[in-house]
């Protein structure tokens, strides 16, 4: 990774490349900038009526992938950004769309990409960006009938009285919901959640029921909203840093991972071999953490309630090796720009490999219990069925894809850290089905055991934190978009340095889970209640995550 | 003509406290042996505050529930709602007065005994109905027509299942079923009816585990799904009163496969043994029976701590593609071969 940043930073427009070529050669003038970034990020300025021809044109050129949709505010401008990632070409390319401050209104993306959807609302919601031709452009994360768009730089915040001495009016629900019907078919609608035993958190999904078959789910979110890019922009670089924990909550080190990545490549730091060592056993214990938790949740959903607590003991095991380096059980905050914290105490090492070899065993009691279990195997098989090509259109990740036959994975295709060092297996799974969903998660985790035995085996000794950072983070200009393989699928943050301030410009995650769930109703409609509850289960979702 | 009048009514009464007392107790011991095995499957150690081994937890859940608040909804049907865990109750523990624990120790020694048991029995559906639809909440009436569906798929099997040993017996009394498995073969193995009606006995327990609403049947109140089904709204004292139908229910069901496969209060060996000790030969029937009891129990329990919950149209398919067939083909089988 630092080769590529030093590469980056000393050849940035001399650096040539044929896609840009070709971009050039076709839209000449209407191309604002084309550069490459760094090796495998390329980035494209153009103006926001421009935008469809670019995008079709790419599309075209296999970035089937809508990785993330955001924009920013510059006070004299908005900007729509645009990430797309080309499975084939292995290429990620950045769009800058520059749009008019007082009418910033462009094409939705949404004919092209059905992952759009999610991503305009939300860019709606939070910067006013007007998305022309989406189908259902409506606030997201806040209420229906809130005023402002938070992120434009110039939205003031109400000060707390306003909230407390009444002022504010209770918001309406921002969906309309339908009566219950008496056409052909006699519907009913069942609001599930936001306090429902299988919402995992505050999800709310608005379902239209025949009897007992799911007609349309309409999930809502944002009840658990708390503006993490807002605050983002009002914190320095290293203040920001808890709050990642704070997003998937079940999985910090990997929150952790993704944003200091962003931000020493935004800087140009090299993190110490031993640091990059450590990191990649924390996050494949997080990941196997997370998927224990998954597995648990799963049970749970199911009525089997001895797989729950199954999975909690699992679970605590690497908790306990949490806890042993970072003091923490739930947001370790583990993870520094520029290396770790501090190195792992004495004995850790052992306790990991201890931990490699006793999970193992246990595991294959979960196999006993699901895969011979004739009710699990019936409750799972078939339900569900995501086809691979909507799945990449929806801009499903994660084991959410794999699970749907594509294998792909970001610490693969785009390696991060040092993932490229170690041999393991991307696991794919057929049927796409619940079932199959569910098999994947179970067979990463002995993925992961394998890359930390690696890693454990290659530990080099060391410092664990760069001399280079400097106790005042002030990146220079630029913008970086850092893409990691979290547990639920592809993390991103997308952060902007106007190189002058020791906050971020502007901070944009991309969060698996939401586009994850955005998937959903697309592929649990027509399916009875217990069908829908297990298929939720399936997408894995943290709100907090989600609605950030 | 007075004073028989007076013992009849005497004797009644004793019974029907006999039968509260027995079931009450069951059903206190049962909720704390519940979350002791299931916390032991689950790798807990369950409840163990209060009292010796948390032996006085089902006490205190009941001092809880008792003084919590009574939350009526708003846009409940009043009547209906608050009837329903009454009703649920009452009908609960109907049938328990024909079901005896020892030779005489029966409230009711009704003729159509099995009869009237699985009659009482299937109106305890009638009782989640009227929580259902009086709750007004489309959770609670999405698990009664779910309860609905199921009893009404369980119960045919459920009854023709148990024509093979009233065929056999030639009475629907519960003693005369018991006094049926008496014997034994080389005076060791018991002549019980699990030996004669496999097959009825496999159907008859899935049945019941159904009609209990247990897991992996539990879908009334499959709370991933349906939050709590058809109790979803109610607290306190009402909600108690599911609960305490829901474990009678569960000794009740537990009590009649005792009764009829079971071979009741009879066990080798030991039966003859206590013949002739007068009062002690009821003390030793009513422990043997107990004793089967919790084994069946013990095995539901068991049942919980490992299945998963199945989805609604798979049991209805179970219940009408697997069991009524093999329960049809249970009755023609005893059929021809009582006649042979």
């Amino acid at each position: 990774m630092a080769e590529e940043k030093s590469q980056s930073e000393a050849g940035e427009e001399q650096v040539r490349h044929e896609l840009i070529d070709t971009l050039t050669s076709k839209f000449g003038d209407r191309l604002l900038e084309a550069r490459v970034q760094r090796e495998r990020r390329l980035q494209v300025r153009i103006r926001g009526e421009d935008l469809l021809p670019v995008v079709e044109f790419l599309k075209g050129s296999g970035f089937d992938h809508l990785s993330c949709i955001s924009g920013v505010d510059y006070e004299d401008r908005m900007e729509a950004v645009y990430h797309l990632w080309s499975y084939s070409r292995g290429e990620l390319v950045q769009i800058n769309a520059e749009l008019p401050r007082d009418k910033p209104e462009i094409d939705s993306l949404v004919p092209l990409y059905r992952a759009a959807d999610w991503h305009e609302r939300e860019a709606y919601d939070m910067l006013g960006i007007v998305f022309r031709g989406h189908p259902n452009l409506k606030r997201m994360l806040l209420p229906e009938g809130f005023e402002g768009h938070p992120l434009r730089k110039d939205f003031k915040t109400k000060p707390m009285s306003w909230y407390l001495e009444g002022e504010a009016e209770m918001w309406e629900t921002p969906v309309e919901i339908e009566q219950d019907g008496e056409g052909e078919i006699e519907t009913m609608v069942l609001n599930i959640g936001p306090q429902h035993p299988s919402t995992h958190g505050v999800a709310r999904l608005v379902t239209t029921l025949s009897g007992e078959t799911v007609v349309k789910i309409e999930p809502i979110i944002g009840y658990l909203h708390r503006g993490v890019e807002k605050i983002a922009e009002n914190r320095t670089y290293q203040q920001f840093l808890p709050l990642t924990d704070r997003t998937d909550y079940i999985s910090s080190i990997t929150n952790n991972l993704a944003y200091v990545l962003a931000v020493e490549e935004l800087m140009g730091v090299r993190v110490p071999e031993r640091a990059e060592y450590l990191r990649v056993i924390l996050s494949e214990l997080q990941r196997i953490a997370n998927h224990l938790m998954f597995i648990a949740a799963f049970g749970a959903d199911l009525g089997a309630w001895t797989v729950m607590m199954y999975g909690f003991r699992e679970r605590e095991m690497v908790l306990d090796l949490m806890e042993q380096v970072s003091g923490q059980r739930l947001l370790y905050n583990f993870l520094r720009i520029g290396g770790l914290k501090e190195d792992v105490p004495e004995g850790w090492t052992e306790a990991v490999r201890n931990f490699l070899r006793v999970l193992p065993e246990r595991l294959s009691d979960y196999e006993t219990y699901f895969f011979n279990n004739e009710i699990f195997i019936k409750r799972c098989e078939g339900v569900g069925v995501l086809e691979p090509e909507l799945a990449i259109e929806l801009g499903v990740t994660g084991p959410m894809l794999r699970a749907s036959g594509v294998a792909r994975d970001v610490r693969r295709d785009d390696p991060y850290s040092i993932y490229d060092r170690f041999d393991f297996e991307v696991v794919t799974e057929e049927a796409g089905d619940t079932l199959a969903r569910f098999k994947v998660r179970f067979r990463e985790i002995f993925e992961s055991l394998r890359i930390i035995e690696q890693a454990l085996d290659d530990l080099p000794e060391g410092e664990v934190r760069s001399p280079d950072v400097p106790k005042v983070i002030r990146p220079p200009k630029g913008e970086v978009y850092s893409r990691i393989e979290a547990p639920k699928g592809e993390l991103a943050y997308y952060i902007v340095s106007d190189g002058k301030s020791t906050s971020p410009y502007r901070l944009k995650i991309r969060s698996p889970a939401f586009c994850n769930l955005s998937a959903f109703p697309h592929y649990a409609t027509g399916e009875i209640i217990p069908d829908m509850i297990v298929n939720f289960a399936s997408v894995d979702i943290v709100m907090g995550e989600i609605d950030r | 003509m007075v004073e028989d009048l007076l013992m009849k009514v005497l004797r009644g009464l004793v019974g029907v406290v006999a039968v509260i007392l027995f079931l009450s107790l069951n059903v206190l011991f049962l909720t704390w042996m519940e979350r002791k095995v299931i916390a032991r499957i689950h790798v807990r150690y369950g409840p163990n505050r209060a009292g010796p081994y948390g032996l006085l937890q089902p006490i205190a859940d009941m001092l809880k529930l008792l003084t919590k608040e009574d939350i009526v909804p708003e846009k409940a049907d009043k009547l209906v709602y608050n009837l329903a865990p009454v009703v649920a109750f009452l009908f609960a523990l109907l049938p328990a007065a024909a079901i005896g624990i020892g030779s005489g120790l029966i409230a009711a020694d009704v003729g159509v005994g099995v009869l009237y048991i699985t009659a009482v029995a299937s109106l305890s559906t009638l009782a989640v109905l009227m929580a259902a639809w009086g709750s007004n909440n489309k959770y609670s009436l999405l698990g009664g027509m779910r309860t609905a569906a199921q009893s009404l798929s369980y119960e045919i099997p459920l009854v023709l299942s148990m024509i093979g040993i009233v065929a056999i017996v030639g009475s629907l009394s519960t003693q005369d079923i018991v006094a049926a498995q008496s014997q034994t073969w080389f005076g060791i193995i018991p002549k019980w009816f699990i030996f004669y009606q496999p097959l009825a006995f496999i159907v008859f327990f899935a049945a019941v585990v159904a009609e209990m609403g247990r897991i992996p049947f539990d879908l009334p109140e499959s709370e991933s799904e349906l939050v709590a089904g058809f109790h979803t709204e109610y607290s306190g004292m009402k909600f108690a009163m599911f609960m305490f139908a829901e474990y009678i229910h569960f000794v009740v069901g537990s009590a009649l496969v005792v009764t009829l496969f079971l071979g009741g209060w009879h066990l080798p060996v030991i039966s003859p043994m206590v013949e002739n000790l007068g009062m002690l030969k009821y003390l030793v029937q009513v422990a043997i029976f107990v004793a089967k009891m919790y084994v069946i129990i013990f095995v539901l329990m068991w049942v919980r701590g490992t299945l998963t919950r199945t989805k609604v149209d798979h049991v209805l398919s179970f219940g009408w593609k697997g069991l009524l067939p093999l329960a049809l083909a249970n009755v023609v089988i005893t059929g021809v071969v009582l006649s042979i």
